[in-house]
């Protein structure tokens, strides 16, 4: 039963030896299966792979009759007297340090990223304002409010001088509180009419309301940006320390 | 690892270490030389490594591979050699410096009828036996094509033994 076992074996490694399959020490395995086996044990079919494993075997020398040189180790020794081991030390702190460095820089990153996010979050939260009272340089502080002398006025217009504003800047928007009043649109500008001059002082109210909320807004995401800047300026000189 | 530690734990491999580089390279002069290369660049980097769990797989895996380094570098006298070493045996002369039977006469005889680069790659499996990775990467063939070819050489070599042996029968 051992015999037909180690037969199975036989034919199993052969085949994968074949198919170049096999492991130095498989191969190993087969020649000392081969050498085992007695010749008459051997089927007729594996009857030239024995002989040829057992001749294969010549051709590979024997390492446990192998003599080394008797003045090797003398040469090892010198070699290892006459070199020196390479001191590491300084390539392990450069690799430390680049380390250090990348990690802070990339922190830095994360933190302005943030800063920025919440920056534009502060600009979202803020409702938009009147553009005629931003974007126009040319127009002059006192022509952009408009001068309500007399509040019991049936008619007051928000109107800049031709003269003054660029044609090419859309007509204005106007927020919520004036679009809840009566509006007469005046074609011809582009402007639209404010009848009731209660509601536009309620309006100018408004805008003011806004502008400081907005300034006030930009204050804290500017204290936050100096913030985040001298965080990181402390973390670099606490790393460099 | 300490220098003491080097010495107490790699350095009594060296025996074993030139009878692997001998029994890949063939030769005793490049296996002396191989061996003292080995050392002398673990010597460089010791101080760097850990003390090994098992010396001699350790000391076995390292010159085994600066012995594929040297056949990838420098193959050409590799096999030089052992044409040279095994061409006199392969014709039957009194003189060589290896006797062989009459069928490693003929395995011989079967691979210098190979092609250059089939013969490459089965002297370096029959003689040195490396595995198909490392002969792969001593010959700078894939991985697949060294098993093909050792497929293919395989079976013709048994395939001329059997011819062989019939012809003599008859």
């Amino acid at each position: 039963m051992n015999k037909n076992s180690e037969i199975n074996k036989l034919r199993f490694l052969l085949q994968r030896y074949y198919e170049a399959q096999t492991s130095p020490e498989e191969e190993s395995l087969i020649v000392s299966l081969f050498a085992e086996i007695e010749i008459q044990d051997i089927p007729n079919d594996l009857i030239f792979d024995r002989k040829l494993f057992l001749s294969m075997r010549e051709l590979h020398p024997l390492q446990t009759n192998l003599e080394t040189p008797d003045d090797l180790l003398v040469k090892i020794n010198r070699e290892i007297t006459e070199k020196p081991p390479i001191v590491s030390e300084v390539r392990k702190k450069k690799r430390k340090n680049f380390f250090i460095y990348t990690g802070s820089v990339a922190a830095a990153c994360v933190l302005f990223a943030i800063s920025v996010q919440i920056i534009n979050k502060s600009n979202i939260i803020a409702p938009p304002i009147i553009d005629n009272l931003t974007e126009s340089p040319s127009v002059s502080p006192e022509e952009s409010i408009p001068k309500i002398s007399d509040p019991l006025e049936t008619k007051s217009v928000i109107r800049k001088s031709k003269e003054n504003t660029s044609l090419s800047s859309p007509p204005p928007r106007i927020n919520q509180a004036a679009a809840e009043t009566e509006v007469v649109l005046n074609e011809e500008s582009g402007y639209i009419e404010i009848t009731d001059p209660e509601e536009a002082r309620d309006i100018l109210v408004e805008i003011s309301k806004l502008l400081a909320n907005n300034s006030i807004k930009t204050n804290e995401a500017t204290h936050i940006v100096e913030n985040t800047v001298n965080e990181y300026r402390e973390i670099t000189k606490s790393i460099l320390k | 690892m300490t220098d003491g530690e080097f010495k107490r734990i790699v350095l009594p491999q060296y025996r074993q270490m030139y009878a692997t580089a001998f029994a890949i390279l063939r030769d005793s002069d490049e296996a002396s030389d191989a061996v003292q290369d080995s050392i002398s660049a673990l010597w460089q980097k010791h101080t760097q490594m850990k003390p090994p769990d098992n010396a001699q797989n350790f000391c076995n895996r390292t010159i085994r591979n600066h012995c594929i380094d040297r056949l990838r570098k420098n193959s050409k006298q590799y096999f030089e050699r052992i044409d040279t070493l095994y061409q006199f045996s392969a014709e039957s002369n009194a003189d060589s410096e290896v006797s062989l039977n009459s069928t490693s006469a003929f395995i011989m005889k079967c691979l210098m009828g190979l092609n250059k680069r089939h013969r490459e790659v089965l002297t370096l499996s029959i003689f040195s036996q490396l595995s198909n990775d490392e002969i792969s990467t001593a010959t700078g063939e894939s991985p697949e094509n060294v098993r093909v070819i050792l497929s293919r050489g395989r079976k013709t070599i048994k395939e001329y033994l059997k011819n062989e042996q019939k012809f003599r029968n008859k």
